[in-house]
């Protein structure tokens, strides 16, 4: 343990300040979810109206509902499309206008939020304007638009792991009489099935957590769950956000157990055909 | 070893693999090299009342019609350029401090028992996985008047009143430090779990102090998961809205911020569109330039 | 009759000219070869000689540059690996992780479209081959280095492939596990009579498995012969190196009588046998395996021998054998291994002894490259 500079006490204490930094805002938050006062000021009792109050907020409960069908649909198409976009990366050799494409897809990872946003409204308005789709923004726009910057996300993910998995196996099976389209069926996409329920997770997340684009590209009808708490939180402290924060960290508690659990089983199953 | 992809076998499978590199391919010429063009024609039109507000760029009268307005208007208002240099600045900063917090830290986790290792791992993502907005909220309430913040400053008699800490620059760059911390820590830990213990004990065995083993093994063999770090961190923050919006002053100007407003509050699409044409030029760029050649070097190096 | 020495035997597999090249670079150069049915044909060489390419290229997952692979008959040019009538048993093994033993084996027999009746027949008859009838079930991963291996070769003698394509079988094994499945192999090669291509690094490996050897070099057949011929009769300074140690003297031959030959450093003379048939270039090399050398105390009796004095250096006893490296009176280190007939090692020469080195002419093995 002490074969460099720093003594397991002074790692101790970082790694304790560290998690202390993490976890305090988020515990304090919801502890006064829990206040009966509107103030975050004073504490003056144990109350669980605020939760109350997010229960009968309908607006939250129909932004949430939207936010989960667009982050459902967004995280599946982007799975679907940056699974793709990683197999045509590392398996399909060279093709023309590769170097575009994988410039393309690496961008949306350092392109800000603001200009993504700001051009994809720009793209539906011209094509509004052009073809006559999308009529008017809304859910399906701000769907497209999380597609487009999360599949990048997906295709990093799944390409990691199409780089690490052994080529030998997908010679072996074409070598035992299996067409390279079905090799991507029989081997491959069940091998990489992990990475991809990682990156379909990753890409649920972002778009549930997209403010700016939405803003960008939704409509006046259709608010997303961040785009309804960013309206409320701009102009300060509402106990009901703290409630909410509370619900949502219990949810991505559960969740996080589950998908915890499912992942072990499946890398129990699937991670041998992996090189080290 | 050959990559077979020349393989003249390959033949009757291109329908195949046109359907592979086909889809998401045009996926990202529709929604994401499209827009940068139409961006681009806007930003050469000038602002106008309506809807959509900008004028059309062809005209049946007049044909082509490009102004470049917008752009000699970029060069005379220094707003873009201060909120640029903001951006960098705070950043920066902003990444150092993840750095210094998450070095430390990544190297402890590294170092702990492998049983703790994937426990300490999945509370640094924890934080992740919940809302980001509702993470910079949580600061907001901690660094207000009445906050958390300063009620314990003011107990340990550190200050007498109340001072503030929120809607200024530092709560920017703290709210950027709490929201990256865990893209700084996962990369270097991802380097520092690989380092062999056996290079220290050869390093200590050498007569190097363990401060010496440190600064000359450790520390060196680290670069990459530095770097990398830094990026992750660096990268989104320069763009960053939310954050200086919820935890920054009104002169809190970061780049992604002006734009944001130039575009939902003077609605000017055609200034908004150069502002973003610019930034895609001086920010984007550079940035993938720089991967693709440290790519093509680590490709050369292999 | 060997078929190879058959002139009126049609070879199974036919290489003619076969190059293949990536980026400019010839990976395999130019091979021509005649393969006969039946045969366990090895091909070793170094690492990037190009040996696990020509494999790739009969396998059918490389495209040669130039040049023809045809076996049993019919051109492979352009036969993907799914239409070819061969099967490869990878080195890495490539067993599916997600399929199970009996799913390995019967996956080619699936894209076959054989019956799930005429299938599960099959693969019970070729785990019991293996003699892996317990593990259908298993999961690859649960199964030992060992085991895994044969499920390999199962899986690739699944479809009954004219040829069987062999990637470094044995490389992942441990020692002692691969001597007895080296015989294994062997064995099952007999009994289904199949062809065997194996490519190896190791040259004990070849030597013992193989009807037949290549040796590779640079992307070129240096020898192709029999185990016994490209031991005791290398025909280059590669080739004798490569297999097990040899003791190399540069010389020349006496003008009057190429049979007696001097060497360049020490102007020993070695006796060899007289090779009329063509005039031997200026500079040659004569190569002597440390096995043929008898170490003596005392000099040899017999004419004709060549004869070197010596001290021994240092001895290393190996049980069954022993060598000793010695150092001639002219200044040469020379290699010799030396049975441990008797069980006395006091009879044996000992360090710092002045020796004998003796051997007979046609031990000395010419090379001329």
């Amino acid at each position: 343990m002490r074969r460099d500079g720093r003594s397991p006490t002074f790692l101790f204490s970082c790694l304790c300040f560290g998690f202390a930094f993490l976890y305090v805002p988020i515990l304090v938050m919801i502890a006064y979810s829990f206040n009966d006062s509107r103030l975050m000021s004073v504490w003056t009792g144990f109350s669980l109206r605020w939760y109350g109050a997010l229960w009968e907020n309908e607006r939250i409960i129909d932004a949430a509902l939207l936010s989960l069908r667009i982050a459902f649909v967004s995280a599946t198409l982007a799975t679907a499309l940056g699974t793709l976009a990683a197999l045509a990366i590392t398996r399909m050799g060279r093709f023309r206008g590769r170097t575009l494409f994988s410039g393309m897809l690496a961008a949306p990872l350092v392109m800000p939020e603001v200009i993504t946003g700001l051009s994809l409204l720009m793209l539906f308005v011209t094509l509004e304007g052009a073809v006559g789709w999308p009529s008017g923004r809304g859910a399906d726009t701000i769907t497209i638009a999380h597609v487009t910057f999360s599949m990048a996300y997906v295709a990093v993910v799944v390409q990691a792991r199409l780089m690490g998995l052994d080529r030998a196996l997908e010679e072996a099976a074409m070598d035992l009489g299996c067409r390279p389209m079905g090799v991507t069926f029989d081997i491959i996409l069940p091998l990489i099935a992990p990475a991809m329920l990682s990156g379909w997770l990753l890409a649920f997340t972002l778009s549930l957590d997209d403010l700016v684009i939405a803003s960008f590209v939704s409509g006046p009808e259709s608010s997303t769950l961040p785009m309804v708490i960013y309206s409320k939180v701009r102009l300060g402290i509402t106990p009901d956000v703290n409630a909410l924060a509370a619900v949502i960290v219990a949810i991505v508690g559960i969740g996080i157990a589950v998908a915890g659990w499912l992942m072990a089983r499946m890398a129990r199953t699937g991670s041998a055909g992996v090189r080290s | 070893m050959g990559r077979g992809g020349s393989a003249e076998w390959q033949r009757p499978e291109r329908q195949w693999r046109r359907t592979v590199a086909g889809v998401p391919y045009l996926w990202l010429l529709v929604f994401f090299l499209a827009p940068f063009a139409i961006v681009l024609r806007i930003s050469f039109a000038d602002p106008l009342i309506g809807q959509p507000p900008f004028t059309p760029l062809h005209d049946e009268a007049q044909g082509l019609q490009l102004t470049a307005d917008n752009y000699r208007f970029l060069t005379e208002d220094d707003l873009y350029w201060v909120s640029y240099l903001k951006s960098m600045r705070i950043a920066l900063v902003a990444t150092l401090l993840c750095l210094l917090i998450g070095y430390p830290m990544a190297y402890g986790i590294a170092r702990a028992r492998p049983v703790w290792r994937n426990v300490l791992l999945l509370l640094v993502m924890l934080p992740f996985w919940t809302s980001f907005l509702l993470r910079v909220y949580a600061w907001m309430g901690m660094l207000s008047g009445q906050g958390v913040v300063n009620k314990a400053l003011l107990a340990l008699g550190l200050v007498d009143q109340p001072v503030q800490i929120l809607y200024t620059d530092f709560a920017v760059c703290l709210g950027i430090v709490y929201t990256y911390l865990p893209f700084m820590i996962l990369p270097l830990y991802a380097v520092l779990e690989r380092l062999d213990g056996d290079l220290l004990d050869a390093a200590a065995d050498l007569g190097g102090g363990p401060r010496q083993a440190f600064l000359d093994i450790t520390l060196p063999l680290s670069a990459p998961g530095v770097v990398a770090g830094s990026m992750l961190v660096f990268i989104p923050a320069l763009g960053e809205f939310v954050i200086p919006s919820l935890l920054g002053g009104l002169d809190t100007l970061m780049i992604g911020r002006t734009l944001y407003d130039e575009f939902f509050i003077n609605r000017d699409w055609p200034l908004a569109s150069a502002v973003a044409s610019v930034l895609v030029l001086i920010l984007v760029l550079p940035i993938v330039v720089f991967q693709r050649v440290s790519q093509l070097g680590r490709e050369a190096a292999r | 009759m060997n078929p190879w020495e058959d002139p009126a035997a049609e070879p199974f597999i036919r290489i003619k000219e076969l190059r293949k090249s990536f980026g400019g670079v010839a990976a395999v150069d130019g091979v021509s070869l005649d393969i006969y049915r039946g045969e366990l044909f090895a091909i070793l060489g170094g690492s990037g000689c190009g040996k696990s390419t020509l494999l790739r290229l009969l396998a059918g997952f490389e495209a040669p540059t130039s040049g023809e692979v045809r076996i049993d008959g019919s051109d492979m040019a352009g036969r993907p690996p799914f239409e070819r009538p061969t099967n490869m048993m990878f080195q890495s093994y490539a067993l599916f992780p997600h399929y199970t033993v009996a799913d390995n084996v019967a996956y080619g027999l699936r894209k076959d479209g054989l019956g799930k009746a005429e299938i599960k027949e099959r693969v019970a008859e070729l785990l019991e081959l293996v003699q892996l009838q317990e593990f259908g079930r298993r999961k690859p991963r649960q199964l030992s280095g060992g085991q895994q291996q044969r499920v390999a070769l199962a899986r690739a003698l699944a479809k009954r492939p004219k040829v069987l394509l062999l990637d470094e079988p044995l490389a992942a094994l441990d020692r002692n596990l691969r001597e007895r499945t080296q015989f294994e192999l062997m064995g099952i090669q007999e009994r289904l009579g199949i062809t065997f291509i194996v490519v190896t690094h190791d040259q004990e490996e070849a030597m013992t498995l193989a009807t037949r050897i290549a040796v590779m070099d640079a992307g070129r057949f240096v020898q192709v012969g029999t185990p016994t011929e490209i031991y005791e009769y290398p025909n280059s300074r590669f080739v004798a190196d490569f297999f097990g140690t040899i003791n190399l003297f540069e010389g020349r031959a006496e003008a009057s009588d190429p049979s007696r030959i001097i060497c360049a450093e020490t102007g020993a003379l070695i006796h060899v046998e007289p090779t009329a048939e063509r005039p031997l270039p200026d500079v040659l090399f004569v190569a002597v395996r440390p096995e043929k050398i008898r170490i003596d105390r005392e000099a040899p009796a017999e004419q004709g021998m060549t004869v070197l004095r010596g001290t021994v250096e240092d001895m290393a006893y190996y049980g069954n054998h022993s060598v000793y490296r010695v150092r001639t009176d002219q200044g040469k280190l020379v290699q010799v291994s030396s049975p441990n007939a008797h069980r006395s090692a006091e009879l044996a020469p000992a360090g710092n002894e002045p020796v004998h080195l003796s051997w007979p002419r046609d031990c000395s093995v010419v090379l001329t490259q």
